[in-house]
C-alpha cells in the first residue's frame, strides 16, 4: 500500500513525444483507471510508474521517495500484463513461485503464500497445470495471483480483461474489484473501455495524446466533463452534438430554426458558434417546459427489450441524434418524431481550441 | 558504460571471442602469408614478397590453355572446379525440380519418399564417397552388371571422363534432397486458388506447369542455384576420397590444390596456398553477393504474393 | 500442392490416371537409387572376406558351409563331392594335397575318401560375417576413433548451443549501441566458408598449442552463425512481457535468460542440436589437418586413412562405414520430421 507522485513526466521515444508532463497525484488504497483511446500513451505512463521505461524528464515518488533511479524490480511493484506474460513452460505453482524464490525466500514460505493466493483466486486445484491448459479466466487470474503473492505497494493492470470475451470480462470486472476491497491495495488500471473505468475506478484519469484531460471520480466525469473529449468519451451510447448559435438574452438558436435560452453565468458573447452536448439518455420524447425541441427522422431503431435506442437525422441531414428510451418503442425507420432536450442536462462547449466546457 | 549497458556484451563475449580468433583474426593472418613468401609457418621467418605469390599463380601465356600456365595443375583445378561446378548446379537443379514436382503431388505416404530422397544428404563426404567406391570399384556392383548385360567391365574411377561423370553424379546424389526440400517448400507456398483459377481458365497441365508453377517457382530456384554454385566451388570432401583427384589431375578441385599445397607436399608453399584461397574467396564473395540480391528480390517477391 | 490435386481433380474416381504410375514409378527408381548403395554397402560388411572378392559378387552374404568333425579342432569346409561310386554326397574336408582332397563321412568317420578336387563344389550357406564388426573392436583402434568422434560431436554441440544461444539473446532481447554491427559481423562470417582460411587457421591453432588436440577441432566450430542467426529469429518471436514480468520478480538477467530463454527456446535449440551433430560427426577436411595422429583419428580420418592404404581390406573396412552411419540414420528414422521441417525453415545446412 503506498501513494505515488507524478511531476512533470515527460516520455520521448527517439523525436517523437509521447508523454507531455504528466502530473498525478494517486492517493493510499485508491483505485486509480487510466482511461484513454489506443495509443494515448496509457501502457507508457504506466511502464514509466512500474520502472519498465525510464522517464525522459520529471520526477516518480513512491511513498514520498523518489524512484527514477530504482530498478523495476526494487520498486515493489506488481505489473499484471495485457498477454498475462505467464511464463508457458512452468506449471501455475512455479509461475506464482518464481519471483518469491529469486527473492530468497525459504521454501516453506513460497509454499503458505503461494497457497493463499491460489484459495483466494479458486486457482488451488490448478496448482500443477500449465498456463496452456487453462481458460482464459483462468490464466487472467494466475497472472493476479503472480501479483498478489509478491505483496506488492502497488498492482499494475494494462488492459488484463481486453483477450476476455465478454461475459468474463463482466465477472472479472467484479472480480478485481472485489479484490481491491479485501487487499486495500493501491491499484492502478489501465483500459480503453469506458464502461470498465467507469464501473472499477475511485478515480478515473482521462489521457489523450500523451496529456491528461480529466482526473475525477466517474460521477463528476460524468456529470460535468472538463471538456468536449471527455464528455464524448464518458458515458455509452455518446453524447450528442450539435452546432448552435448564441443570440441576444442568452438564447441559443440551432441551424435549422428552433431555439431555446439556457442559464449561463458568465453570459455569452452574440454570434458566436457553440456546441450543444447532450446524452441520448437525457432527451425525452415528451414535451417538457423550456426543453429545446428537435424533429427527426428515424433513419435506425435498436430495440433492446428493457430499452430502445433511436436514431435520427436532424433537418440538416448531417447530424445524427440518438435517443435512449425506456421500455419498447413502436417507432419505426422512415417515420418523423419530436424529440426534446431539458435546458437542464445540456452541455455547451467551445466550438474551438481546446472546447472546454462553458456549462 | 553503466551495468545494465554491458549486460548484452557479456552474453555476447564468448561468440565474439570465438569468432574474433578462428575467423576475423585468420582472415587477416591469410592477407599476410599471402604477401609473403618461404616455407615456414611462424609470420616472423617469412619474407614479404609482395604480389609474388598471385603472380605466381596468374601467370599464363593462354589461360584457356592450361600447360602454357607456370602451376597448370592450379589452373586445372581452376577448369575442373569451374566446369563441375556449373554442370553439377544445372543438373541437380534439374533433378530436384522434378523430384519436388513429383513429392508435391497427391501420394501415399509422402513424409516417407521426402525422407527417402533426403537420406543420403545427412551422410558424412566420407561414407557418401566410399559407398560409392565400393560399387564402382572393378569388381563392383555395376561393372557385375555391366557384364551381366554382356558388356565389358570399366574402370570407372580410372579414366577421367569416366570418374569426373561420377564425382558429379555422387555429390549430386549426397545433395540433391536438401535443394528438393527447399524447393518442395516453394511449391507448397504457391497458394491452391491459383491453380483453381487456371483451371477454371480452362489451362492444361502443361500450361499450368509452365505459365504459373515454374515462375513463380522462380526466386527459390535461384536461391537453390546460387546456394549450390557457393557450394560446389567449395567441393573438397567427396572427390579427395572418391578418387583423390586422380586419375592424373582430371578430378582435382581447387580446395584440394590449396590443402595439397599447404599440407600434403614435401614443400609446404603456405604463400601460395593462401594467395589461392583468396582468389577462392573473391570468387565467393561474388557469388554470396548474387546471394544477397536474390534474396532480397525474393522477400519483395514473396510481399508481393 | 496443388498443381496435382488439380491434375488428380478430374479423375476422381479411384483408378490411377497414367500420370499416378509414372509418379510411383520415379519414386520407386528413387528409392532404388538412394537406398540401393546403402542395403548394398550393409549386406556387403557382412560378407566374409572371400566372398567380397568374388565377382560376380553374390546378392546376399553366402559363405562356406563347415561343420565340426570329431577328432578335428577346427570346423572343416563342407563340398559336394562326386564319390568314386558316382553319387554325390556333401562332405567336410579334412585336408587337401595337391589335387587331391580328403573327406570323411561323419556316419563312418574311419573311412576317409579320397577324391580329385576338379569333383567337388564349395557348398554354401546363407552366414553373416558378424566377426567383420567383432574384429574391429579388437584388431584396430576403433574403440578409440569412435571415442573421438563422439567427444567432439557432444562437446561441440554443447558449446555451440550455449554460446549460441548467449549471444542469440542478447541480438535479440536487448537494445545496445553497436548491436546491428555486431549482428552483421556475424552474418559476414557466414561468407567466410572455412576452406579459405585453412592456412591461417593452422597457424592459430599450432599457436594455442591444439594441434592433434580434440579441442582444435571443436573451438574454431562453435560460434556458427548460423546458429547464432537461427536462434535470434526464434527469439525475436517470444515476447518481451515476458522477460519483463520475469524482471519484475526479482529476475537476474542471467536467470531470464537460464530459466526463461532456454527453455522457451527449445525447438529452435532442438534443430541447432540436429544440425551440429550432423555438422561435427560429418566434419573431415578441417580434422584431416589438425589431427595428424593415429590416435586422435575421428571415424571419418580413419575410414579415410584405411581406404588409403595399399591393400585396403574392405572387409574391415564397410563395416566400419556401417558403424559410422548408423548414428545418423537411426536419428534421422527418429526425427526425419524435424529434420526437414527444421531445414526447410532455416533455409541452412
Ligand atoms: N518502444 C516504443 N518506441 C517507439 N514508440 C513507442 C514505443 N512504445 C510506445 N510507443 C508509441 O507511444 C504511443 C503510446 O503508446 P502506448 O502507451 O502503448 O499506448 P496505449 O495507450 O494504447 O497503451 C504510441 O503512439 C506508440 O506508437
Ligand atoms: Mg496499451
Amino acid at each position: 500500500m503506498a501513494s505515488l507522485e507524478l511531476k512533470k513526466i515527460i516520455k520521448d521515444f527517439g523525436e517523437t513525444r509521447v508523454i507531455h508532463g504528466v502530473d498525478l497525484q494517486v492517493d493510499d488504497g485508491e483505485f486509480v483507471v487510466f482511461v484513454g483511446p489506443s495509443g494515448c500513451g496509457k501502457s507508457t505512463l504506466l511502464r514509466l510508474i512500474c520502472g519498465l521505461e525510464h522517464a525522459s524528464s520529471g520526477d516518480i515518488f513512491l511513498e514520498g521517495e523518489r524512484v527514477n533511479d530504482v530498478r523495476a524490480a526494487d520498486r515493489g511493484l506488481a505489473m499484471v500484463f495485457q498477454s498475462y506474460a505467464l511464463y508457458p513452460h512452468m506449471t501455475v505453482y512455479q509461475n506464482m513461485a518464481f519471483g518469491l524464490e529469486n527473492m530468497g525466500l525459504p521454501k516453506a514460505a513460497i509454499k503458505a503464500k503461494v497457497g493463499e493466493a491460489a484459495k483466494l483466486l479458486r486457482l488451488d486445484t490448478l496448482l500443477e497445470r500449465k498456463p496452456t491448459q487453462l481458460s482464459g479466466g483462468q490464466r487472467q487470474r494466475v497472472a493476479i495471483g503472480r501479483a498478489i503473492v509478491r505483496e506488492p505497494k502497488i498492482f499494475l493492470f494494462d488492459e488484463p480483461l481486453s483477450n476476455l470475451d465478454a461475459e468474463l470480462r463482466v465477472s472479472m470486472r467484479s472480480e478485481i474489484t472485489g479484490l481491491h476491497r479485501r487487499l486495500g491495495s493501491t491499484m492502478i488500471y489501465v483500459t480503453h473501455d469506458q464502461v470498465e473505468a467507469m464501473t472499477m475506478a475511485d478515480k478515473i484519469v482521462v489521457l489523450r495524446q500523451g496529456r491528461i484531460e480529466q482526473v475525477g471520480s466517474p460521477l463528476e466525469l460524468y456529470n460535468r466533463p472538463a471538456n468536449r473529449f471527455v464528455a464524448g468519451f464518458i458515458g455509452s451510447p455518446q453524447m450528442n452534438f450539435l452546432p448552435v448559435r448564441s443570440e441576444a438574452g442568452s438564447r441559443l438558436a440551432t441551424t435549422f430554426g428552433t431555439a431555446f435560452s439556457l442559464d449561463i453565468e458568465s453570459g455569452l458573447a452574440e454570434g458566436k458558434t457553440y456546441m450543444l452536448g447532450v446524452r441520448p439518455e437525457h432527451l425525452s420524447l415528451e414535451e417538457s417546459p423550456g426543453a429545446l425541441s428537435l424533429a427527426l427522422k428515424v433513419v435506425e431503431v435498436e430495440q433492446l427489450g428493457g430499452h430502445c435506442l433511436i436514431y435520427g437525422m436532424l433537418p440538416d441531414g448531417n447530424t445524427r441524434i440518438t435517443l435512449h428510451c425506456e421500455g419498447q418503442q413502436s417507432t419505426q425507420i422512415g417515420d418523423a418524431v419530436v424529440v426534446y432536450a431539458p435546458p437542464a442536462n445540456c452541455h455547451l462547449f467551445e466550438k474551438d481550441g481546446e472546447e472546454r466546457t462553458i456549462r | 558504460m553503466n551495468k545494465a549497458a554491458r549486460t548484452p556484451w557479456y552474453f555476447l563475449t564468448p561468440n565474439l571471442v570465438i569468432f574474433g580468433v578462428f575467423t576475423f583474426l585468420p582472415i587477416v593472418i591469410n592477407f599476410y602469408y599471402a604477401f609473403t613468401g618461404g616455407v615456414q609457418l611462424y609470420p616472423q621467418d617469412r619474407p614479404y614478397v609482395g604480389w609474388d605469390n598471385m603472380a605466381t599463380l596468374l601467370d599464363c601465356k593462354n589461360y584457356w590453355d592450361v600447360s602454357t600456365c607456370r602451376k597448370d595443375l592450379f589452373w586445372r583445378a581452376v577448369w575442373n572446379t569451374a566446369y563441375f561446378s556449373v554442370l553439377q548446379v544445372v543438373l541437380m537443379i534439374l533433378f530436384s525440380l522434378i523430384t519436388a514436382l513429383v513429392l508435391n503431388r497427391k501420394i501415399i505416404g509422402r513424409g516417407f519418399w521426402r525422407g527417402v530422397f533426403f537420406y543420403p544428404v545427412l551422410l558424412s563426404p566420407v561414407v557418401v564417397s566410399l559407398i560409392w567406391k565400393w560399387i564402382l570399384q572393378r569388381d563392383g556392383l555395376l561393372n557385375a552388371i555391366v557384364v551381366a548385360i554382356g558388356g565389358e567391365p570399366v574402370l570407372w574411377l580410372g579414366e577421367p571422363e569416366w570418374a569426373f561423370f561420377w564425382v558429379t553424379f555422387v555429390s549430386i546424389w549426397s545433395q540433391m534432397g536438401f535443394y528438393t526440400l527447399i524447393l518442395l517448400s516453394g511449391l507448397q507456398a504457391i497458394p491452391a486458388d491459383l491453380y483453381e483459377a487456371a483451371q477454371m481458365d480452362r489451362a492444361s497441365p502443361w500450361r499450368t506447369l509452365w505459365r504459373i508453377t515454374l515462375p513463380l517457382l522462380m526466386p527459390n530456384m535461384i536461391v537453390v542455384g546460387v546456394l549450390g554454385a557457393i557450394r560446389a566451388v567449395q567441393t573438397f570432401d567427396n572427390v579427395f576420397v572418391l578418387t583423390g583427384g586422380g586419375p592424373g589431375s582430371a578430378t582435382m578441385f581447387v580446395v584440394q590444390y590449396i590443402y595439397q599445397t599447404a599440407f600434403q607436399e614435401q614443400i609446404r608453399l603456405y604463400g601460395i596456398a593462401a594467395a589461392g584461397s583468396l582468389l577462392l574467396a573473391l570468387a565467393l564473395i561474388v557469388l554470396t553477393l548474387l546471394q544477397l540480391r536474390v534474396t532480397k528480390a525474393e522477400s519483395a517477391g514473396e510481399r508481393a504474393k | 500442392m496443388k498443381l496435382v490435386s488439380y491434375l488428380t481433380a478430374t479423375r476422381g474416381r479411384s483408378r490411377l490416371h497414367w500420370t499416378d504410375w509414372l509418379t510411383y514409378a520415379y519414386l520407386c527408381v528413387g528409392l532404388f537409387l538412394m537406398f540401393g548403395p546403402v542395403l548394398w554397402l550393409v549386406a556387403s560388411s557382412f560378407k566374409t572376406e572371400a566372398a567380397l572378392s568374388e565377382f560376380p559378387p553374390t546378392l546376399l552374404p553366402y559363405g562356406q558351409k563347415s561343420v565340426m568333425v570329431p577328432g578335428e579342432e577346427k570346423p572343416k569346409p563342407v563340398f559336394r563331392v562326386k564319390l568314386p561310386d558316382g553319387t554325390m554326397k556333401e562332405l567336410p574336408e579334412i585336408r587337401r594335397i595337391g589335387l587331391m582332397a580328403t573327406y570323411v563321412d561323419p556316419a563312418k568317420p574311419e573311412e576317409p575318401i579320397r577324391v580329385n578336387i576338379k569333383d567337388r563344389q564349395p557348398v554354401r550357406e546363407f552366414r553373416l560375417a558378424t566377426e567383420n564388426y567383432s574384429d574391429l573392436m579388437r584388431k584396430l583402434d576403433f574403440g578409440k576413433y569412435l571415442w573421438n568422434s563422439v567427444f567432439i560431436t557432444i562437446v561441440a554441440t554443447v558449446i555451440t548451443l550455449l554460446f549460441n544461444s548467449m549471444a542469440a539473446f542478447a541480438l535479440s532481447k536487448y537494445q545496445f549501441r553497436g548491436r546491428s554491427g555486431v549482428f552483421l559481423f556475424i552474418i559476414a562470417t557466414l561468407m567466410v566458408p572455412p576452406a579459405i582460411v585453412l592456412v591461417p587457421n593452422f597457424l592459430v591453432v599450432t599457436e594455442l598449442g591444439l594441434l592433434n588436440s580434440l579441442w582444435a577441432v571443436i573451438w574454431p566450430a562453435v560460434a556458427t552463425p548460423t546458429g547464432v542467426f537461427m536462434l535470434r529469429q526464434y527469439m525475436l518471436t517470444i515476447p518481451d512481457e515476458l522477460l519483463e514480468a520475469a524482471r519484475m520478480d526479482h529476475a537476474s538477467e542471467w536467470q531470464i535468460y537460464w530459466r526463461i530463454m532456454l527453455p522457451l527456446s527449445a525447438p529452435a535449440l532442438a534443430v541447432l542440436a540436429i544440425f551440429s551433430i550432423m555438422w561435427r560427426w560429418n566434419d573431415f577436411l578441417w580434422p584431416l589437418i589438425v589431427l595428424s595422429k593415429a590416435e586422435k583419428f575421428t571415424l571419418q580420418l580413419a575410414l579415410n586413412a584405411f581406404q588409403g592404404d595399399l591393400i585396403t581390406q574392405w572387409n574391415y573396412l564397410l563395416a566400419m562405414t556401417v558403424i559410422t552411419l548408423l548414428p545418423v540414420t537411426v536419428v534421422f528414422a527418429f526425427l526425419q520430421k524435424h529434420i526437414t521441417q527444421g531445414i526447410a525453415s532455416a533455409g541452412v545446412k
